[in-house]
């Protein structure tokens, strides 16, 4: 694109659930890019499949699912068909994750010092206590957490929402990641501490220049934090975009639609506009666009024939008949 | 480690009314006895001087409270009563107890460990598996020796082993580690199927955890994780119940021990009752109360050891 | 076929009708489908009909002793032998049914009654009364049945109804925790808060409202509770303090028979198999419900 190399690219990415009712596909063909030093905005409803991209991406999804087409490439290197081991490797040290909640995602019965004494351990190759030690509090000062000595001897019910979330970071940073997905990092948190929780991650990232894939479904939070912005919606990516861009000139219906369905200060508006209609069911197939039922500019084709990618302008891409004509390009 | 010596003193002293209660139900037994509480505490055939003899010294023509303080009293001073059984005539009742407590500890103590060496494996094994032929083989193992009371398993494995194979013998003291051997196994297969699935269920439980996923996600071995992680957060409610556990082993070894004449409190228990002897079956009550008690708080006191939540409740 | 169409057409119309069927027709539907909880079902139903059916069904007197039948093997003329009194072992497992499961249904049924009701009240009023009773709760909670039942059949003695006494005193607080925690969370919801600000008595709306939506894990607990209460009842019997002499008790048969293991093995070994069969029955059906109904439930103990 622009000289920069991609750190991740993922394509025609399917991951699918085996269940006794029936197939569920989270995901049906991801197609994403995202190149070094980048922060790329993974917008959308519950469900859509923002999370499951994630797993899929660290080979985490749960039984029973699988990832059923597609190629990962991380740095060159396809991660979908690599040795568990090798794979293992590449968790925590190259791509790394933030859990959403992070009470439910720290070790309840290991103090916070092993469980990053663990990590650290493992990855850096340091097990002398003093040096592991000195890694911890510079790890922990790094998030920003006052007094990391008392911190670090502590259990993590002991700590606040906001502390734990910091110790996740630290946690997936400990060992430089160049790919760092964030799941949803501020949404079980207070308003209050969600600005300082986005400020750290911000400058952690510019920091050590690591790429951030942030997941969400708050518009606000990528319009902050993010270079680049891709909606997603039952499991596709409908819009790929820069956020000024995605922001300014929307394309797909659905963008359009959580745009203004987003309140903006200083707006009047006698009702909340809403998308109509619900998401789809994922278990039954749909030959055509998923959004087809709930779309005010749906046409015959839409529920023939899936739309496929198409750049409508420089590093814009759509998913949708309007721009498409019905037929798939290439993506840059 | 503050906030544990804190939380185990608590747990003492809310343990004491329990006792005091305990202790309250067990007195008030000798007035659930149909009839004169008099004619449960003497042999039968007394005379009447005997009767007035003894009604004196139980004070009954007090009033309860009273009755009670005495029966406090003299438990605190290690006074349980004396027996009016037909061999253990005069004897007291703490005496007796004290000679056939060790019998019974040791043949909980062995059964506990048949239960947790069998039952935790066998849990984590079963949840690893979870849904395969090992794995249903495993609930159906369990299944069925939770339907089995302990002493009908205690008799099938005399048939079998002491019957048919005649490997050990079947009843008393008199082979030394081969005669334990049977009722422990009783108690232990008994008790180990409620461990297994405890820890089968508290396992997948632990397994589906956030925390789980993330430690994937930092790379550590699949290994490790299960091993150090998911165990040690699966088997708190196994410890929690240990203090059942043990209840469940005292209930259980008073059967076990008739079915195989094992002489400890069991025995005594069951033999007091057949032969009317009520001072002695009130005495055994008591400590077995008391044990059952102890279990209890020393289960909490584990679980706080091992879990860090625990201690602020 | 016809059968079930009949039979989805009757659930259909359960659902439809809300309440008490709705639930019923529920949990049949979904229970029809978890292996445990047919097998089960058809274990129990085997049993029961024979316990019921017994007093008209042309067996042995059970209590019949017949001096020279002493300790025969099993034959045409005794299915399953006979004991060491010459009477007939078949009839005497069969009548232990009846006596058995008499004891355990209705000792089931008696701490149900406590249980629910003060549960309820517990959970319902809150306050001093739910102290005390949760104190009471705890209490015995923490006590393993078999010892209560124990400590208070070795003090009533032996028979029958000092048994199912026993047996309900050392029951209820399953039951009781089980319902306060129920009354707790129902205390809440919308209905309730409805019919009171309607003006509906307290125990009205108890027994009417609340009670209802307990259904499903009432049946649980009182399938697994008749299980246990078997166990019980059968282990006091054995040690004496159960039902007497001669009426026919698994438990005393046991006993009796152990002295014969190694010449007359049949004198323990029907009675148990019997006995084992109807525990696993009442089990499989508590269990299957209990997966089916709230999988949460899973890793409690009684």
């Amino acid at each position: 694109m622009n000289g920069k190399k991609p750190v991740l690219e993922i394509r025609g990415l399917r991951t699918q659930f085996f269940l006794r009712e029936g197939i569920v596909t989270a995901l049906d063909g991801i197609d994403l890019t995202i190149y070094e030093n980048e922060s790329v905005g993974i917008v959308g409803e519950t469900g859509c499949g923002k999370s499951m991209t994630a797993y899929s991406i660290l080979r985490l999804v749960p039984h029973p699912g699988r990832i059923t087409a597609g190629s990962i490439k991380y740095k060159g290197s396809e991660l979908t068909t690599l040795d568990p081991d090798l794979m293992r490797s590449v968790r925590g040290t190259m791509i790394s994750m933030i859990f959403q909640d992070a009470s439910t995602a720290l070790d309840p019965v290991f103090k916070i010092e092993s469980q990053l004494g663990e990590v650290i351990s493992l990855h850096q190759n340091i097990y002398e206590k003093e040096e592991l030690e000195k890694k911890i509090v510079e790890v922990l000062e790094l998030v920003r957490i006052a007094a990391p000595r008392e911190v670090m001897r502590m259990y993590p019910h002991e700590l606040s929402g906001g502390m734990k979330q910091r110790v996740m970071i630290a946690l997936a940073l400990s060992c430089s990641p160049s790919l760092l997905i964030a799941d949803e990092p501020t949404t079980a948190l207070d308003v209050t501490i969600q600005g300082q929780i986005l400020k750290l991650l911000k400058g952690l990232v510019a920091k050590t220049g690591s790429s951030m894939m942030l997941i969400t479904h708050n518009l606000g939070i990528v319009a902050e934090t993010c270079d680049r912005i891709c909606v997603m919606y039952a499991g596709r990516i409908v819009e790929d975009a820069g956020t000024y861009e995605l922001f300014e000139h929307p394309k797909h219906p659905y963008t359009a639609g959580l745009l203004t369905a987003f309140p903006k200060l200083g707006e009047k508006k006698a009702e909340l506009s809403v998308i109509r209609g619900t998401v789809p069911d994922l278990m039954n197939p749909f030959k055509g666009c998923p959004f087809v039922d709930r779309c005010d500019k749906a046409m015959g084709i839409c529920s023939k024939q899936k739309p496929g990618r198409v750049e409508v302008s420089p590093g814009h891409f759509v998913s949708c008949h309007l721009w498409s004509g019905g037929e798939s390009s290439d993506g840059g | 480690m503050a906030d544990l010596a804190s939380y185990v003193i608590r747990k003492m002293l809310l343990a004491i009314p329990i006792i005091l209660l305990a202790t309250l139900i067990v007195f008030l037994m000798l007035y659930l006895t149909p009839g004169d509480p008099i004619t449960s505490l003497t042999p039968p055939h007394a005379s009447v001087s005997e009767l007035d003899e003894i009604r004196d010294k139980y004070g009954l023509n007090d009033p309860l409270y009273v009755q009670y303080g005495r029966f406090l009293w003299l438990i605190v001073h290690g006074d349980l009563g004396t027996s009016i059984g037909a061999t253990t005539r005069n004897l007291d009742v703490s005496g007796l107890i004290v000679q056939k407590l060790p019998l019974t500890l040791e043949l909980m103590g062995i059964g506990l460990a048949m239960s947790y060496s069998i039952g935790i494996p066998l849990g984590i094994f079963s949840a690893l598996r979870h849904n395969s032929l090992g794995d249903r083989s495993v609930m159906v193992f369990t299944l069925l020796a939770y339907a089995m009371p302990s002493f009908w398993l205690g008799i099938l494995l005399m048939m079998l082993f002491a019957v048919e194979l005649e490997w050990l013998p079947i009843e008393g003291t008199t082979g030394g580690f081969g005669s334990i051997i049977l009722p422990a196994m009783t108690l232990g297969i008994g008790n180990a199927a409620l461990t297994t699935r405890m820890m089968r269920s508290s396992m997948l439980e632990v397994i589906r955890q956030d925390y789980i996923t993330q430690l994937r996600s930092r790379g550590l071995p699949e290994r490790e994780i299960i091993y150090k992680h998911a165990l040690k957060n699966a088997i708190l409610p196994v410890i929690t119940v240990i203090g059942l556990d043990i209840g469940w082993f005292i209930g259980g070894s008073v059967v076990v021990e008739t079915v195989f004449s094992w002489p400890g409190i069991g025995m005594l228990i069951t033999s007091a009752i057949s032969n009317s002897d009520f001072p002695v079956v009130q005495g055994c009550i008591l400590v077995l109360a008391f044990f059952v008690i102890a279990g209890n708080l020393l289960a909490d006191i584990l679980y706080a050891y091992v879990d860090p939540r625990v201690r602020l409740g | 076929m016809r059968l079930r169409k009949a039979l989805n057409d009757r659930l259909s119309t359960w659902k439809m009708a809300g309440g008490v069927r709705q639930t019923a027709a529920d949990i049949i539907e979904r229970g029809g489908r978890n292996a445990m909880v047919v097998i089960g079902f058809i274990m129990i139903l085997t049993i029961v009909s024979i316990a019921i059916l017994i007093p008209v069904l042309p067996i042995a007197d059970p209590t019949q002793i017949e001096t020279g039948q002493e300790v025969l093997p099993p034959s045409s003329d005794h299915w399953f032998g006979t004991d060491e009194l010459g009477r007939d072992v078949f009839s005497r497992v069969l009548w232990g049914a009846r006596i058995s499961l008499t004891v355990a249904t209705v000792a089931v049924l008696v701490s149900m009654s406590i249980g629910i009701v003060l549960g309820l009240t517990a959970g319902y009023f809150g306050g001093k009364v739910d102290y005390v009773i949760t104190g009471a709760i705890d209490l015995f909670w923490t006590f393993p049945p078999f010892l209560l039942a124990l400590a208070f059949a070795a003090a009533l003695g032996a028979g029958l109804t000092n048994v199912i006494l026993a047996i309900s005193i050392s029951y209820w607080a399953g039951f009781a925790r089980l319902m306060r925690g129920q009354a707790l969370s129902m205390r809440e919801r919308q209905f309730v808060e409805a019919s009171r600000a309607l003006g509906a008595r307290h125990w009205r709306l108890m027994f009417m409202h609340v009670l209802p939506n307990c259904i499903a894990p009432l049946i649980v607990w009182a399938s697994i509770g008749v299980a246990d209460a078997i166990v019980i009842e059968s282990s006091l019997s054995f040690l004496g303090v159960g039902t007497k002499p001669p009426t026919p008790s698994w438990g005393w048969m046991l006993y009796s028979g152990k002295d014969y293991i190694s010449e007359a093995p049949w004198i323990s070994t029907f009675p148990g198999v019997v006995m084992v069969l109807t525990i696993l029955g009442f089990n499989l059906l508590g269990d299957g419900l209990r997966d089916v109904l709230d999988p949460r439930m899973k890793g409690q103990r009684r």
